[in-house]
C-alpha cells in the first residue's frame, strides 16, 4: 500500500519487537515448563545463560529424563483427572451449545414470547464469570447456604451435597459460557439472507425443511465455533471447579494447581499444566482448521433480522426455554445481593435484617481490592488496546513471512489456561536476574498478554469493514497517514475498541486463575478477596464483593449497550 | 498553465503480468479524455498510478512540466472520484466535502494548528468560515446544498455522487480523475448526470480522465477516447473517429461491430478481389488500405449495409449485391437492427424502422469503400 511511509513498509523492527515481547511473556514461560517438566527443577535456562551459568545449563540439559512424565501418565489420580476434564469439558461445550443455540433462537425469531427481553438479557451472564456463578451457587445452595437454612429447619432435607460435584461445576459452566454460542450463532442469524430461505419456501421447501435445509447448515460454522469455544474455555476454567469440586473429584486444572501451591511438585504441576496447553492447542487448530475464513469470534453485539417462523409450539418452546435458561443466573445474582444486605439470616425466606454495612465495609472501608482492581483494569486495557491494534493494523497492511506465526502467537493467548500460563510465569520469573515473580508487574503483564487478543480480534474485523478506498480517497484528497488514520480509521475502530475494552475490563475483573498465582500480598484484587472471604466463611462479605464485581461489570455494560442503540 | 498531464513510456506490471504496457499519452489542458477498455484490461491501473496510489516501473508521469511519478498521492494536485464513492460513513456531507481542505491545511499547518485538526473535523467544516463557504460553493455546484448536514447512508445513489465530485472538486485540482464514477447508477439517471458533468467540466474549464468500459458513455462525453486492451493503448481518437476506423482488428472487435468477415485477398487483373468464407466476394480498383494479399478481416458498420427489395436491387456504381434472408429483427425505436441470412454466415444491418417480416427475402448492397480491413484472422475478440 502507497500510503505506508517507506521507513515502515519493511516492517522488521516491528516484527521484531513483537516476537521479543512474545517471546519473554509466552515462549519463554513454555519452554521453562518444558524444561521443568522433564527435569523436575524449577530453572529457566535463559537465566542461567544470562548469568553465565553455562556449567549449570549443561547439567540441566544432562538431567532431562522421560521419568516424571512417564510417573504422571502412570499415576491414577492424574489419568482419572485427564479422563474427567475431557469428558466435562466436552460435555460443557455440548450443553452450552445447545442452550445457546436455542437462546439465539429464542432472542432473534419474531414471535417468540419475550424475544426482545431475551435480546438484551443475552450478555448479562457474560458479567457473571463462572467463578462467580459458582460462589452465587455456592451461598444459595451449599451446605451452609440459603437454602439449606431455609429448609432444613422444616425438615425438608435440601440435597445440597449435590452442587459439590461434576454436575455443579457443568451447571455453572453451561449456564455462564452459553452465551459464547448464543452471541455467535446470533451474529450468524442476523447476517443470514432471508432471501434464502424465501428461496427454499418458494421451491417448495416447508418451514421445517427449509430450517434444516438451509438455515442449519448455514449456521454450522457458528455451532463450530461455539462449540470449541466453549470447550477451551471450560477446559481452562478454574475458579468453578476450585469452589465447587470436593477432594475426592479430580480435574487436571485443580490438580495443577494444587501440586504447586500444596506440595511444590514441580514437575507434576509443568506436565499437566503442558497437558492442558496441548490439548486446548490442539482445539485451537482444529478450530482454525475447519472454520478457516469462514468466522471470527463476534465480540460486538448485534441486532438481529426478524426471521420468519411459522410454527406456534415451536416458538412458544422456545421462549419458555429461554426464561429458564435465564432464570438460573438471575437467580445466583438476586440472591446474592440479597445475602450482601443481610446483617443476619435466620431460618426465614428473607433476611433477620437489612443493612449496606457489608457493602460499605468492601467500598468506603477497605477500598485496597478495589483500587487494585481498577488499576490493574485500567493498565490492562490501556496496553492490551495499544499492541492489540498495533498489531492488527500491521498484519492487515504488511503482509510479510512470519506475521502467521506471530498473529498466532498473540491470540493464542485468548484461549491459554490462566493455570498453566501462571505456572510458566512463576517458573520461568522466580529466580534473579529476572525475579519478576511475585509483584504487580508480572501479574499486569501476564493480564495483557491474555487480553491482547480482544483488541487484535476487534480491531482487525473492524479493519474488514472499512474498504480500502476510504484511505485512498482520504489520501488523493491530500491527507497524510496520521491525518487519515484519525480521521477515517479511529472512528470505525473506536467503536470496535470500546467493545473489545469492556470485555478486557470483563475478564480482568474477575481473573481468579493467574490472579491467584501471581498476585502479591500488598496488590490483591477484589476477585480474590472474593475468594479468601469464602474460604473463611464469612458468606456475607464474600456476597458483598460477589454484587460488588457484578454491579462493576453490569453498569459498564449498560452504559455501553445504551451508547450502541 | 493548468492541468496537462503527460504519461511517457509507463509499464507498471504485478509480478508477471504487465498491468500497464509502456503507455504514451498526453491529456491536454481542459480536455475531457475517456479512458475505455474492458475490466482487467489496466485503464484503472493507470487511473492509480496517476493518483499516486502505483508507482511505474518505468517512465514517467508528468503534470504542467513536472515530474510527478514518485510523489505520494497525498502531495499531488490530482482529484479522484471513486467507483463506490467511498464517502466517508461516519462524517456528514459537509464534513466530507470539506476533508480535502482541511487535510491540506494538515500538511502546512504549524504543530498546534496539526493538533487541532488530528481533534476534530466537524466543528472546522460548518463554522471555519473560509472552508464553509469554499464548502457551500461546492455544494452549490453541484446542487446538493440542502444536503449539508445528512450522513452518506441518508443520501440515494445520485445524491452520494453529487457529494462524491463535490469532494473532489473542492481543492481545485488540477486534473480529476474519475474512475466508472456512474456505473453504480440506473440508467436514466446516468445519462443525466453524464451531461451535468460535461456542462460542469466545460464550465470550470477542468482536465478530465474518465475511465469507463461503457463505450456509449465514452463517446458521448469525450473530446478524445483512448481504448486499452491489455495494458496497452491501442487507439487514442475522437469519438466519431474511434468509431468509424478502428484501428485494429482488436479495438473494432472491443466496439462489438458485429459484421466480421474473414476472407482472403487477392490481386486478380487490375482488380482486388477479397472472397469472404461466407461466400460473398467484393471488388476493389486499387489495393485496399493497411492490408497485403492474404487472410484478412474484413468489418462493417451494420449501418453501412444497404437493403433493398428483391427486385429493385442494382444500380449503385460498385456496390455489390447478394441475396439473404431476415432471420430475425430488433426493434429499436427509429432503428430496427436486422439479423440477416447469408449464403454462408451471418451478417447485421440497422436501418430506418419498416416492418421486414421473419424469412423475408431481401438484397443487400455492399460498398466495398465501407468496409474497413485488418490483416490476419480475427486479430482478438474482445466482445
Amino acid at each position: 500500500m502507497a500510503i505506508i511511509p517507506k521507513s515502515l513498509q519493511r516492517g522488521t523492527g516491528l516484527r521484531t519487537v513483537f516476537a521479543l515481547y512474545l517471546f519473554l511473556t509466552l515462549l519463554l514461560p513454555l519452554l521453562t515448563l518444558v524444561v521443568v517438566a522433564f527435569t523436575d527443577e524449577p530453572a529457566n535456562p535463559v537465566n542461567l545463560l544470562l548469568q553465565g551459568r553455562a556449567g549449570e545449563f549443561c547439567s540441566l540439559l544432562q538431567r532431562f529424563s522421560w521419568e516424571p512424565v512417564r510417573e504422571v501418565f502412570a499415576t491414577t489420580r492424574y489419568q482419572q483427572a485427564l479422563t474427567a476434564s475431557l469428558i466435562l469439558s466436552a460435555a460443557v461445550a455440548a450443553g452450552a451449545t445447545l442452550v445457546g443455540t436455542l437462546v439465539a433462537f429464542a432472542a432473534s425469531l419474531s414471535g417468540v414470547p419475550g424475544r426482545h427481553l431475551f435480546a438484551s438479557l443475552l450478555p448479562i451472564p457474560l458479567a457473571i464469570p463462572p467463578f462467580l456463578g459458582a460462589i452465587g451457587l455456592k451461598l444459595l445452595a451449599g451446605r451452609s447456604g440459603m437454602l439449606n437454612h431455609l429448609l432444613s429447619p422444616l425438615g425438608l432435607p435440601w440435597p445440597s451435597e449435590l452442587i459439590y460435584s461434576y454436575g455443579g461445576v457443568a451447571l455453572v459452566q453451561v449456564a455462564s459460557l452459553f452465551p459464547f454460542v448464543a452471541l455467535n450463532v446470533r451474529a450468524a442469524l442476523s447476517e443470514l439472507d432471508p432471501s434464502l430461505e424465501e428461496a427454499g419456501r418458494t421451491l417448495g421447501g416447508a418451514p421445517a425443511w427449509t430450517f434444516a435445509t438451509i438455515t442449519l447448515p448455514l449456521l454450522a460454522p457458528a455451532l463450530g465455533a461455539g462449540f470449541l469455544l466453549t470447550f477451551m474455555l471450560a477446559f481452562g476454567d478454574f475458579g468453578t471447579p476450585l469452589i465447587l469440586l470436593p477432594p475426592s473429584q479430580k480435574l487436571l486444572i485443580l490438580e495443577a494447581y494444587k501440586d504447586l501451591t500444596g506440595g511444590l511438585f514441580w514437575a507434576e504441576a509443568a506436565i499437566q499444566s503442558l497437558i492442558i496447553i496441548f490439548f486446548v492447542g490442539a482445539v485451537l487448530l482444529l478450530e482454525r482448521r475447519l472454520l478457516a475464513g469462514r468466522e471470527y469470534y463476534s465480540l460486538s453485539v448485534r441486532r438481529a433480522t426478524v426471521l420468519p417462523s411459522e410454527i406456534s409450539w415451536f416458538r412458544r418452546g422456545l421462549g419458555f426455554t429461554a426464561a429458564v435458561v435465564f432464570a438460573l443466573p438471575l437467580l445466583l445474582i438476586a440472591s446474592m445481593f440479597l445475602l450482601a444486605l443481610a446483617a443476619s439470616w435466620g431460618a426465614r425466606p428473607f433476611p433477620d435484617a437489612l443493612t449496606t454495612a457489608n457493602l460499605l465495609r468492601v467500598t468506603v472501608a477497605a477500598p485496597g481490592p478495589l483500587l487494585v482492581t481498577a488499576v490493574a483494569a485500567v493498565l490492562t486495557i490501556g496496553c492490551s488496546l495499544l499492541l492489540g491494534t498495533l498489531a492488527a493494523h500491521f498484519f492487515k497492511r504488511l503482509p510479510g513471512r512470519g506475521n502467521t506465526l506471530l498473529e498466532f502467537g498473540l491470540s493464542f493467548p485468548l484461549v491459554l489456561p490462566g493455570i498453566a500460563l501462571g505456572i510458566g510465569l512463576i517458573a520461568a520469573y522466580n529466580a534473579p536476574p529476572l525475579a519478576l515473580h511475585p509483584s504487580a508487574f508480572l501479574l499486569i503483564l501476564s493480564y495483557v498478554l491474555t487480553r491482547t487478543p480482544y483488541a487484535l480480534v476487534a480491531v482487525r474485523a473492524a479493519l474488514e469493514q472499512i474498504p480500502g478506498t476510504l484511505e485512498e480517497a482520504s489520501a488523493a484528497l491530500g491527507g497524510r497517514p496520521i491525518f487519515t488514520w484519525r480521521h477515517v480509521l479511529a472512528p470505525v475502530l473506536l467503536p470496535a475498541l470500546a467493545s473489545a475494552a469492556l470485555f478486557i475490563y470483563f475478564s480482568v475483573t474477575h481473573d481468579i486463575s493467574l490472579t491467584l498465582l501471581l498476585s502479591p500480598p500488598h496488590f490483591v484484587p477484589v476477585s480474590i478477596s472474593l475468594y479468601h472471604e469464602l474460604d473463611s466463611g464469612r458468606n456475607f462479605l464474600a456476597a458483598a464483593y460477589g454484587t460488588l464485581l457484578f454491579i462493576a461489570t453490569a453498569v459498564p455494560y449498560l452504559i455501553y449497550s445504551a451508547k450502541q442503540r | 498553465m493548468r492541468g496537462k498531464l503527460e504519461f511517457r513510456s509507463v509499464t507498471k506490471s504485478f509480478g508477471t503480468h504487465r498491468a500497464v504496457d509502456d503507455v504514451t499519452l498526453t491529456i491536454e489542458e481542459g480536455e475531457l479524455f475517456a479512458l475505455l477498455g474492458p475490466s482487467g484490461s489496466g485503464k484503472t491501473t493507470l487511473l492509480r498510478l496517476a493518483t499516486g496510489f502505483e508507482t511505474p516501473d518505468s517512465g514517467e508521469i508528468v503534470l504542467d512540466g513536472e515530474d510527478i511519478s514518485r510523489n505520494p498521492p497525498w502531495q499531488r494536485p490530482v482529484g479522484l472520484m471513486f467507483q463506490q464513492y467511498a464517502l466517508f460513513p461516519h462524517l456528514d456531507v459537509q464534513t466530507n466535502v470539506a476533508y480535502g481542505l482541511l487535510a491540506q491545511r494538515f500538511q502546512v499547518g504549524s504543530p498546534v494548528q496539526r493538533l487541532a485538526l488530528l481533534g476534530g473535523l466537524r466543528r472546522r467544516a460548518w463554522h471555519d468560515p473560509e472552508v464553509s463557504q469554499a464548502v457551500r460553493r461546492a455544494l452549490e455546484l453541484t446542487e446538493i446544498a440542502p444536503l449539508a448536514s445528512r450522513r452518506p447512508a441518508q443520501l440515494s445513489g445520485g445524491q452520494q455522487q453529487r457529494v462524491a465530485l463535490a469532494r473532489a472538486l473542492i481543492t481545485g485540482p488540477k486534473v480529476l480523475l474519475l474512475d466508472e464514477p456512474l456505473s453504480a447508477l440506473d440508467a436514466g439517471l446516468r445519462e443525466r448526470l453524464r451531461s451535468e458533468l460535461k456542462v460542469l467540466q466545460r464550465r470550470l474549464k477542468l482536465t478530465v480522465i474518465y475511465v469507463t468500459h461503457d463505450q456509449e458513455e465514452a463517446f458521448a462525453l469525450a473530446d478524445r477516447v483512448g481504448v486499452m486492451l491489455n495494458g496497452r493503448l491501442e487507439q487514442v481518437a475522437p469519438p466519431q473517429k474511434l468509431y468509424r476506423r478502428p484501428a485494429t482488428a482488436a479495438v473494432s472487435a472491443f466496439l462489438r461491430l458485429p459484421n466480421r468477415f474473414p476472407g482472403i485477398l487477392a490481386a486478380a487483373d487490375g482488380h482486388w478481389q477479397l472472397t469472404m468464407d461466407a461466400g460473398v466476394t467484393l471488388l476493389w480498383r486499387g489495393q485496399p488500405a493497411g492490408v497485403a494479399p492474404g487472410r484478412v478481416l474484413a468489418v462493417i458498420h451494420p449501418e453501412d449495409i444497404a437493403v433493398y427489395a428483391p427486385t429493385a436491387a442494382g444500380s449503385k456504381p460498385g456496390e455489390t449485391y447478394c441475396p439473404a434472408q431476415v432471420v430475425t429483427q430488433e426493434f429499436r425505436g427509429p432503428l430496427t437492427l436486422l439479423t440477416l441470412a447469408l449464403p454462408c454466415g451471418l451478417c447485421y444491418a440497422l436501418l430506418p424502422s419498416q416492418e421486414l417480416p421473419v424469412g423475408h427475402e431481401v438484397t443487400l448492397g455492399l460498398d466495398p469503400g465501407r468496409f474497413i480491413l485488418y490483416p490476419g484472422e480475427e486479430g482478438g475478440n474482445h466482445t
